[in-house]
């Protein structure tokens, strides 16, 4: 029989976005959030999810008119193949960038918190494994699997949200606009940098079968995961007040440390570093095969799976770069705003001028 | 079908070719059509059409073939009956209903001129003995006959689109049969199967191994689920799986392999929706802890002590003061152990009940806490983990699951529950991925995603009929 | 499949390594306790508390049962980790601070500051930071060598037990690491903690002090038992201790704060002078603060309204106007006790009750809440207090049993 290539909905392409968006509550990606908005991050978590749906919103449209393309397909429409080929090239350094550094500050803080004599590269290299035996799969396998982690992948937030919360003073989210309303919208941007894994739904739209509607599935993916931030970030402010607040490395691990359940249930972070190691190999599986795809595209190679492996090395590569732990977090934020301007922005532009060479054209 | 077609007619062929169309025949294995001549005067063309294996035609009455040989009377409808010793009769104008009746276990006679059917009905409708084993009671098992077991399936299942197809085999004496439901199962499944019944099918597989134990399609997912029970068989055909029966073996072979089918009960269907729905949670947590189980008892008290209350984690490690291994070799041990006892168990005779090895398991396990030799944490892991595995019905689901706790075991020595999670992204990678039949493992799970599109990532196999407008033609 | 195979048997090869952190629990020791004292060579003196753990027994399992289920090792060190190093020299298993349920300080180093202390508390990942945390009025070394608590099998169970008297009884706060790490800082609200102390009536060492107001630990009137007592509130301004409230004062700080539950209070009986009187009472609802900046500094207005019953008193409580007495002697015994609070903490500089994030609301930016200032304005505070009792229970009986058979 032969093999049928699957698809999927937009609503399950919209799941597995919210998870890959969301994941990075365990990162000390979070950390961004809470700089640039001091006692109102949560605000500016809501404001940079709006800002990033209204981007991503144009490219799913254009996307709709497509079937069985993605955004590199639009690429192609709009610059060419050349065009599609530095796409490619950029997009997968800045995902072995980026997934680098997820890597390293992951193992990193499995490494301070939990296993201290442990060497690094093993937790590295775990994970990377893990993450590219997931990106040897196929594009409906991976949106599967990450519907199917989110509803675990939530519980675990709202059960580390639920047990942390007599931790907080409702007034540590005072004063309501933190650094003041001017400073709070010039932090969109590096904020943004956290929904930079909504381009991920845009990758692996390919397989979305039915298209009406998917635009408003790939822009519900920034509201749900910003949605989720502000909940964390809100909780967060509450449990560790602004501004001793923005020195814990990963704030979500922290508040595990606190969720303080009567005598028997405590100190139970080991079960949410099961649901972060978990939650990290599936966003690193889904960038390695986001790029690994866009790559297969670009050069015209019949198989993904060549590339993955290459990627994952890269990948390595950058997760080593960084000196120390504050380096990882440093490198993360110094690269957020390129990150963000390429990933979402600039296939906004793309978007539009795809569109407007499609007009001419009968659908 | 027009309305004159669906009615007896007084032309034979006519009525025949209806049937032909009807009860798929000649392909349909066991529905038997036999030509004769009724020897009044002058001879009249008939047609004797029943089910084989439902009905024993030597046996039926004072064996109706004999009966019908020597009937001489008037060839007048009412003549017919009196002169044979068939209990129960009826006539029959709808063919629709005819070929029902037939599929009921009923012998339908039709005869040239006659514009309704004779349908004689011998079998005593006494139910089987009612066996009460437990929730899930199976009252009938498969045999060594290949005849013999269509007919249970067919007992179970009593549609005209229930097709069993012959299915050529490499070996010339192995006879197979395809079951389907038309028009629910999902053809290019059929013909895959078919297919490879054909190819793979040989004398050996016959005799030494079960086909279930051919090379899976993508690792460790064997091909099929085998199954000995006809109602087992019956609901996953009405879910819109194909069977293969072959002859000699008293196996049925379900393709494809999922998880719904490897989790689910016939008895589910008893069960009001809420009810169904726990149960199926219930089933997926237990799973979940027979395979982390170990592991994470490993991983608690070598790795993760901060986990475990304090007075709690005192009193265990006072328990432990003497003990003469490590926890790793203490839990491998127990569940290397607890494998061997129930294996030992399945291999007793019946006779001996399955509760005996849990017995076993739970005094050894006690004798050997008592004596030192293992904790207690240990023990009732294990013992729980052993009773939890008995909720996946099927030996070889249960048994890979059993398998892949070791896994998780190793794993957990490793680095805790730093490296169980990454097993269980693999775990849950795999399983997203394994596909038997082109049919994702995960497929149609209407247990455990209930969302409209929760079929949209496979092609369906159980839901609206011939679904394969989801899953997109070409090879990936 | 053949890569496929490649690749899972080099992860395989991989997986054999490994297995660095893994550690059996029967080849660890967990203190349950430690106590840190400023120390004379290095910087801290410690105690740390070592279950027996050969000594509790588990069903038919585990050891014989002896009287001490935990020891104490003394050293000093110039920091928490470097004292544990210290006392694990004289184990032959490894040390680890995951169970850590206890953390004492000792007034000196306490009133000297503990931000060092609490960086390197906060820097461990073994430590809980939902160890309970205590001052103690002296040395915290000699209470953890002192203190022995009738009753204790299992140690694990001493800080919660701990909690769960101070959670009853409200003579001293129910406080954790966390709520001290999380209140030292320039946020509007200061930390504070129970108080430890050793009452030197029950060691010999001095005669029991002769007053009858409402007491800090070391000071309770007591002849013998446990020498180690929980009782009274030691506040901080910042990450300094700077001074003491009695468990009356405790009770009136936590019915600012809003967290008084259940207590208990003993106060003159207005019926018959020289006399006492106690009820047990809590906070009908969560006090209402009402901030406001006049010329001088900020001014507040709280209002509590409590509910309480009684517990002993031999009047007739049939009669409206004796309730109404009792009811009135009540609140100006709180209302006595909230302001001593105020003025103790306002004159210390401090502001434990958390006026602070009441005003930072008042601000729009975190820039106009710091240039406000608020540890200067803190001594110019003005609070205004009102307050109401309703006694509403009596106890099962409303009058002493001889004023019925009189009428």
């Amino acid at each position: 029989m032969a093999k049928p290539k699957l698809a999927y909905g937009s609503r399950s392409l919209a799941a597995f976005g919210t998870l890959m968006v969301a994941v990075q509550v365990f990162h000390p990606a979070m950390l961004s959030i809470l700089q640039a908005g001091e006692t109102a991050a949560w605000l500016s978590a809501l404001l940079s999810a709006v800002l990033t749906a209204l981007l991503v919103w144009p490219v799913g449209k254009v996307l709709e008119r497509i079937p069985g393309g993605n955004v590199m397909d639009l690429v192609r429409i709009a610059l060419g193949d050349f065009g599609e080929i530095a796409a490619a090239l950029v997009l997968g350094a800045i995902i072995a960038h980026r997934g680098g550094i997820y890597l390293r500050e992951t193992s990193e803080m499995a490494t301070t918190a939990v296993f201290p004599h442990t060497p690094q590269t093993f937790g590295t290299t775990t994970i990377l494994l893990g993450a590219a035996y997931v990106a040897w799969g196929d594009g409906a396998s991976l949106v599967h699997h990450g519907r199917m982690v989110l509803f675990g992948f939530l519980c675990a937030v709202l059960l580390i949200l639920a047990g942390t919360f007599g931790w907080g003073e409702f007034r540590y989210l005072t004063p309501v606009l933190g650094p003041g309303l001017g400073k709070l919208l010039a932090g969109l941007p590096q904020v943004s940098s956290l929904y930079v894994a909504a381009l991920l739904p845009l990758l692996f739209a390919d397989g979305v079968e039915r298209r009406e509607g998917l635009a408003r599935w790939i822009s519900v993916v920034p509201l749900s995961g910003g949605i989720i931030f502000a909940a964390v970030v809100l909780v967060l402010l509450i449990v560790f007040p602004f501004p001793g607040g923005l020195n814990i490395g990963a704030p979500l691990h922290s508040a595990a440390r606190l969720v303080l359940g009567g005598r028997f249930f405590e100190r139970l972070e080991g079960f949410w570093l099961f649901a972060w190691v978990e939650t990290t190999i599936l966003l690193l599986g889904a960038m390695l095969m986001g790029a690994a795809t866009a790559f297969a595209k670009a050069f015209r190679m019949d198989r993904h799976r060549t590339a993955v492996l290459p990627l994952a090395a890269l990948m390595l590569t950058f997760a080593f770069f960084p000196h120390d732990q504050a380096e990882t977090i440093e490198a993360l934020h110094s690269s957020a705003f390129i990150a963000f301007v390429i990933m979402i922005p600039v296939p906004a532009v793309v978007a539009g001028i795809a569109y407007l060479r499609l007009r001419g054209r009968p659908s | 079908m027009k309305a004159t077609e669906a009615t007896v007619a007084e032309s034979l062929a006519h009525n025949r070719a209806c049937l032909v169309r009807t009860l798929y025949f000649p392909e349909n294995l066991g529905i038997e059509m036999r030509d004769l001549r009724l020897p009044t005067e002058p001879p009249v063309p008939a047609l004797l059409v029943w089910v084989d294996g439902l009905v024993e035609l030597d046996a039926f009455g004072a064996g109706l073939a004999a009966e019908l040989d020597r009937f001489t009377g008037p060839a007048v409808p009412p003549a017919l009956p009196r002169a044979l010793t068939v209990q129960r009769h009826r006539w029959l104008r709808d063919l629709n209903v005819l070929a029902d009746a037939v599929l009921e276990g009923g012998v339908a006679l039709l005869v040239e001129g006659w514009s309704a059917a004779l349908v004689l009905d011998d079998h005593e409708r006494i139910g089987y003995p009612a066996q009460k084993l437990g929730v899930n009671p199976h009252t009938d098992i498969f045999t060594w006959d290949l005849r013999l077991n269509l007919a249970l399936v067919r007992k179970r299942m009593r549609s005209p689109r229930l097709l069993a197809v012959a299915a050529p085999t490499r070996h010339q004496h192995g006879a197979a049969a395809l079951l389907y439901l038309e028009g629910k199962a999902y053809p290019p499944l059929v013909r895959a199967v078919r297919r490879w019944v054909r190819a793979h099918l040989s004398e050996p597989t016959f005799n030494r191994r079960g086909i279930a134990g051919l090379p899976a399609v993508f690792g460790l997912l064997p091909r099929f689920r085998p199954t000995r029970w006809p109602d087992e068989v019956a609901k996953f055909l009405s879910e819109g799986y194909v069977v293969l029966l072959t002859d000699r073996s008293e196996v049925a072979y379900v393709a494809p392999v999922t998880q719904a089918g490897w989790f689910s009960l016939p008895s589910d269907y008893n069960l009001s929706y809420p009810l169904r729905r726990s149960l199926a949670y219930g089933r997926l947590i237990a799973i979940q802890l027979v395979l982390l189980l170990p592991g994470a008892v490993v991983a608690l008290l070598n790795y993760h002590q901060e986990m475990l209350p304090t007075p709690f984690l005192l009193a265990l490690a006072s328990t432990r003061e003497n003990a003469p291994f490590g926890l790793f070799f203490e839990v491998l041990f127990l569940e290397l152990t607890a494998e061997v006892i129930r294996e030992t168990v399945f291999r007793l005779p019946v006779s001996v009940p399955m509760g005996a090895g849990l017995l076993t398991m739970v005094l050894l396990g006690l004798l050997l806490v008592v004596t030192g030799f293992v904790g207690p944490l240990p023990a009732l892991a294990t013992v729980m983990g052993a009773l939890l595995s008995l909720v996946i019905p099927e030996y070889s689901g249960a048994y890979l699951v059993r398998l892949w706790r070791f896994y998780f075991l190793l794993s957990a020595v490793l680095l805790g529950f730093f490296t169980m999670a990454a097993l269980f992204a693999v775990l849950m990678a795999y399983v997203c991925q394994a596909r038997g039949w082109g049919v994702p493992f995960l497929g149609p799970s209407g247990w455990m995603f209930s969302s409209p599109e929760s079929g949209s990532a496979r092609p369906q196999v159980r839901k609206g009929g011939q679904a394969v407008g989801k899953a997109k033609a070409g090879v990936r | 499949m053949k890569v496929r195979a490649v690749l899972v048997t080099l992860a395989l090869t991989f997986l054999l390594t490994g297995c660095w952190d893994r550690v059996e629990i029967e080849d660890q020791i967990f203190p349950i306790a430690i106590a840190v004292d400023k120390g004379v060579v290095h910087k801290y003196r410690m105690a740390v508390r070592i279950p027996m753990v050969g000594t509790i027994r588990t069903g038919m399992l585990g050891g014989e049962r002896s009287k001490t289920t935990s020891e104490i090792v003394t050293v000093e060190a110039e920091s928490v980790v470097q004292g544990i190093f210290t006392a694990n020299a004289t184990a032959t298993r490894r040390f680890t601070l995951r169970h850590l349920r206890g953390i004492a300080v000792g007034e000196d180093l306490a009133r000297e500051g503990l931000g060092d202390l609490y960086m390197e508390l906060s820097r461990n990942g073994e430590v809980r930071d939902t160890a309970a945390f205590f001052v103690v009025r002296g040395s915290a070394v000699e209470f953890l060598k002192l203190a022995r608590y009738p009753g204790e099998i299992n140690p694990g169970k001493l800080a919660e037990g701990l909690l769960l008297v101070e959670k009853h009884l409200h003579m001293s706060p129910p406080i954790r690491l966390q709520h001290m790490l999380n209140r030292s800082g320039l946020l509007g609200v200061d930390p504070f903690a129970p108080v430890f102390g050793i009452n030197r009536g029950v060691t010999g060492e001095s005669q029991p002090p002769g007053t009858t107001a409402s007491a800090i630990a070391g000071d309770l009137y007591r002849l013998d038992g446990n020498p180690a007592e929980l009782a009274g509130t030691g506040i901080f301004r910042d990450t300094r201790l700077v001074g003491y409230l009695t468990v009356d004062e405790t009770q009136a700080l936590l019915a600012l704060r809003g967290e008084m539950g259940k207590a208990y209070m003993t106060f003159p009986d207005p019926f018959r002078p020289g006399d006492k009187i106690q009820i047990r009472f809590h906070q009908e609802n969560k006090p209402k603060v009402r901030p406001s900046f006049n010329g001088q500094g900020p001014q507040v207005t709280i209002r509590l309204l409590f509910e309480g019953e009684v517990l002993s008193g031999t009047e007739n409580f049939w009669d409206p106007a004796v309730r109404r007495r009792l009811e009135e002697a009540a609140r100006h015994h709180m209302e006595q006790q909230v302001q001593s609070v105020l003025a103790k903490t306002i004159k210390w500089g401090a502001d434990p009750v958390g006026f602070g994030l009441r005003f930072r609301s008042r601000f729009a930016t975190w820039d106009d809440w710091s240039r406000y200032h608020w540890r200067t304005q803190v001594p110019k505070l003005k609070v205004t207090v009102t307050s109401e009792m309703r006694i509403r229970r009596f106890g099962l009986t409303l009058a002493p049993l001889q004023q019925k058979q009189e009428k």
